[in-house]
């Protein structure tokens, strides 16, 4: 009997079945896991988020990460913390989750999200995981309203990052475009899959609108020279075309509940003479 | 004294000239040649003018000033140092040039003064050759000149992956492979703004200076006893310095060029430093071409053609050099 | 007249002070000698004239304070050619005597060429005039490097052993163009390890030890026994020459009679 208990608890530390009462104390080693819980849990629960949702850029919830412990994502800062639960990206970072299990802690590896359902998927799952069903129904559902009939007109556009990554549908990328009443034109440069544009074919291309990421980052590179290249300006210039709209990058690199402004901000960008 | 200088001259501005339309008609987008005639002709400003004008353009405008600041240098840092294994990649000055161009951007520096790049090059490309006088004063020998060459491109690549590794911004790291490797995608006309005009200068002063140099055919003190500052002829090659800074470390150049050139005009100063110009240009040039063939995702960078056709003959150079020693 | 003055001349290298202090004077038409054994310090005296290295204490060129003399105008008054020379690529003997004009500046072609042809014809090299320097005989290669010097028209000569590895009588001929050089008006400063060659082509000499001057003077009267025996560890065999007694050889410290 008594055996039966200890597998019964052993099966709960190891596995990431939902338990009866909500974690106490949750911690995110990864930023699009970050986000999921900045936005689902109440503050009390949050023991700590990775240190990259500090940064403006590469997060919209800087603010709120602040003013939570930060770990790098090593085994170690985690032990310290002795989280109930360690919310981790599908994928990365397998060995620290393997090391984190191993010692007995409970790590729920959540799926990177490429579509609109796959994000409402993790948004319901974290939800569930942290016993913030209400919420997590909630936020679900103001993205699931997202694939309402748009009014605009649909026009060609492009997503355009920095060193002209074109992203491909292993991302929210299209999912975006899409939702903003865009037509994706990635497969007209053969990059239905993702990958670098080269600057002629870009401005051969009729595309009307270039979706690139806003200024955010930090300091300078080669890769933001691109977007600012003479010819894609010349081009905008002389045919009025492939007009450069921004959007942060960080709303929709994961897929959260900031989707929603970046689909939104779009989407006036967009509509906006 | 013989025509053939001028015929060979005259046959490297002749494949030049070809090279230069070669250049206009091939990139990644597939423009058929008639369309590319055809647009000069519209008058209106299409699509594919723009492209001739911001992407190829730079790119050959770069091509043919960079390869012949190489080109020049290689020639006179061989006279200079009278080894014929010398070439500012082989000793260390296009390293050291990328270093200051790299401490130049990734400050954010030349995003305030974008002349800041040219003059980081220059000022890399300084600091690059005091420092192999330095390494190999009173030793002409080739040995020592490779080990200085090597001692500083390991640092000076060392400190270049440094800084982009510490760089603020996160692509930064990325960028490695163009700044050690050498690349002239998608170069602008603001590019060629900020380098050519150093490289003119620079080259204008190199070939002014072959009077001078072919009294270092003497050596370095009767050139001295003649009235020769060998010592401001030598920083004159730095001129390769602004051409590092907008295009990244492209190496051989200088070294390939003038070997393939003395057969033909002779080792004089005078005459084979305006040919290794030409020289340079067109090798670079036809480099650039070969990069943009090669069917791969993204592009060749430029540094790794002229690396796969230098290394083979500097290898043969020195094995030479070897057998002519023992 | 004095062409070329030098006063408590030092050479310090890494501190160490490898000459001087020492005195000497180049007067036009004479040739002076210097001699001594290896390490004396010869070569780089010969440097520090030529202004290569650096060296405390004055020196006048013409009769002015020989800083206030542009590289250029020191290079057109004085002339210098090292041990040995060299040429790192190939070079026709017109080119390399051509190259003497350089401190000249280029702007007078007749007149380079006038002096170019004038030092050729001088040291017999009309008819190797288009030949590759490389490849002439060792004596030929020195009336080469010569004529280089003598186109430069200097009024000061600094050449430092013009004899080493030369047949003995290319030997005589390069003494012998060089003390024409002097006779036409120069003042001519020879490097010397051969005593005998030294008494004979040299009006005056200077000898040099371990980085000092012991003695200077009339060629004929400076190499006595004493300093032969003491600098040089040899003694000299003489010979009654055109009316006086001249070295004309040198032995091992022994006494006369037993096998060198």
């Amino acid at each position: 009997m008594r055996a039966a208990v200890w597998l019964l608890v052993l099966a709960g530390a190891f596995t990431a079945a939902p338990t009866a009462a909500a974690p106490a104390r949750v911690a995110s080693i990864n930023l699009c896991t970050d986000a999921l819980l900045l936005e689902l849990a109440d503050p009390a629960q949050i023991a700590s988020v990775t240190r990259l949702s500090r940064d403006p850029a590469l997060s919209v919830h800087a603010a709120r990460a602040r003013k939570v412990p930060a770990n790098r994502g090593s085994a170690e800062e985690l032990i310290a913390l002795d989280p109930d639960l360690v919310l981790a990206g599908a994928g990365s970072a397998t060995a620290t989750v393997a090391l984190l299990r191993r010692l007995g802690y409970r790590v729920a590896a959540i799926e990177p999200a490429a579509t609109l359902p796959d994000v409402l998927r993790s948004v319901r799952e974290v939800g569930a995981l942290l016993g913030q069903e209400a919420r997590a129904a909630a936020l679900a559902g103001t993205l699931a309203a997202l694939t309402g009939p748009l009014s605009v007109t649909a026009l060609d556009a492009l997503i355009l990052q920095p060193g002209g990554y074109v992203p491909g549908p292993d991302t929210l990328g299209p999912t975006l475009l899409a939702l903003a009443g865009l037509r994706n034109r990635a497969p007209d440069l053969g990059l239905a899959a993702g990958g670098f544009a080269n600057l002629e074919s870009l401005v051969l291309m009729q595309a009307a609108v270039i979706v690139r990421s806003a200024d955010a980052m930090h300091g300078r590179a080669l890769a933001d020279d691109f977007i600012r290249h003479p010819a894609l300006r010349a081009a905008r210039l002389t045919h009025g075309k492939l007009r450069p709209v921004a959007v942060n990058d960080a709303a929709w690199a994961c897929g959260s509940g900031a989707l929603r402004a970046a689909v939104m901000t779009l989407r006036s960008a967009v509509s906006a003479p | 004294m013989s025509l053939r200088p001028a015929r060979i001259a005259l046959l490297q501005a002749g494949l030049l000239g070809i090279a230069f339309i070669a250049s206009l008609a091939i990139g990644a987008a597939d423009i058929p040649v008639r369309v590319l005639i055809a647009s000069f002709g519209s008058g209106a400003d299409t699509d594919v003018l723009l492209i001739l004008r911001e992407i190829r353009l730079p790119r050959t405008l770069l091509a043919l000033a960079i390869g012949a600041g190489l080109g020049a240098s290689g020639a006179a840092l061989q006279a200079l140092l009278r080894n014929p294994l010398a070439e500012p990649g082989l000793v260390g000055i296009s390293a050291t040039s990328a270093l200051g161009a790299v401490l130049a951007f990734y400050s954010g520096l030349s995003a305030r003064f974008a002349l800041a790049l040219p003059l980081g090059g220059l000022v890399g490309a300084l600091a690059g050759t005091l420092l192999i006088l330095r390494l190999t004063r009173g030793s002409a020998g080739s040995l020592t000149m490779i080990l200085a060459g090597v001692i500083l491109t390991t640092f000076a690549s060392a400190g270049t992956s440094l800084v982009l590794s510490l760089a603020p911004n996160p692509y930064a790291a990325y960028e490695i492979l163009f700044w050690l490797m050498g690349s002239l995608a998608d170069r602008s006309l603001d590019h060629v703004l900020l380098a050519v005009p150093f490289i003119a200068v620079g080259l204008t002063l190199l070939l002014r200076t072959a009077r001078e140099l072919e009294a270092l055919a003497l050596g370095d003190d009767t050139a001295r006893s003649l009235g020769v500052n060998v010592a401001r002829l030598r920083l004159r090659a730095i001129a390769v310095g602004p051409g590092v800074a907008v295009a990244g470390f492209i190496g051989f150049v200088g070294l390939l060029v003038p070997h393939a050139l003395r057969p033909l005009v002779g080792a004089r100063p005078r005459l084979l430093l305006p040919q290794s110009a030409l020289g340079g240009a067109l090798l670079t040039l036809l480099a650039d071409i070969g990069c943009r063939l090669v069917p791969m995702v993204g592009e060749l960078k430029l540094g790794i053609v002229t690396a796969l056709l230098g290394a083979p003959f500097f290898l043969y150079l020195l094995t030479r050099e070897r057998r002519l020693q023992a | 007249m004095t062409l070329l003055t030098a006063h408590q001349l030092c050479i310090a290298y890494a501190g160490r002070r490898v000459l001087g202090p020492l005195d000497l004077a180049l007067t036009a038409g004479r040739v002076l000698g210097v001699v001594g054994p290896n390490g004396a310090g010869k070569s780089s005296l010969l440097r520090a004239l030529a202004g290569l290295i650096p060296a405390t204490g004055q020196c006048s060129l013409l009769g002015e304070d020989a800083a206030q003399f542009d590289e250029r105008a020191r290079a057109r008054c004085v002339g210098y050619l090292p041990q040995l020379p060299s040429v790192a690529w190939p070079l026709s003997v017109a080119d390399l005597v051509a190259l003497g004009r350089t401190p000249h500046g280029g702007g007078d072609h007749a007149r380079d060429l006038a002096a170019t042809t004038r030092a050729m014809a001088a040291l017999g090299l009309r008819k190797l005039a288009t030949r590759d320097v490389q490849t002439l005989s060792g004596g030929e290669r020195m009336r080469a490097h010569l004529a280089r010097l003598a186109a430069g028209e200097h009024r000061v000569l600094l050449v430092d052993e013009p004899t080493a590895s030369l047949d003995p009588r290319y030997q005589l001929e390069v003494l012998g163009h060089l003390r024409q050089q002097a006779r036409a008006g120069a003042a001519v400063l020879i490097v010397l390890h051969d005593l005998p060659l030294a008494v004979r082509y040299c009006d005056d000499l200077l000898v040099l030890d371990a980085g000092a001057a012991v003695r200077t003077g009339p060629s004929l009267a400076v190499l006595d026994d004493a300093l032969l025996a003491r600098v040089f560890g040899v003694r000299g065999i003489r010979a009654t020459l055109d009316g006086s007694a001249q070295l004309v050889g040198i032995a091992s410290l022994q006494p006369p009679g037993e096998q060198p």
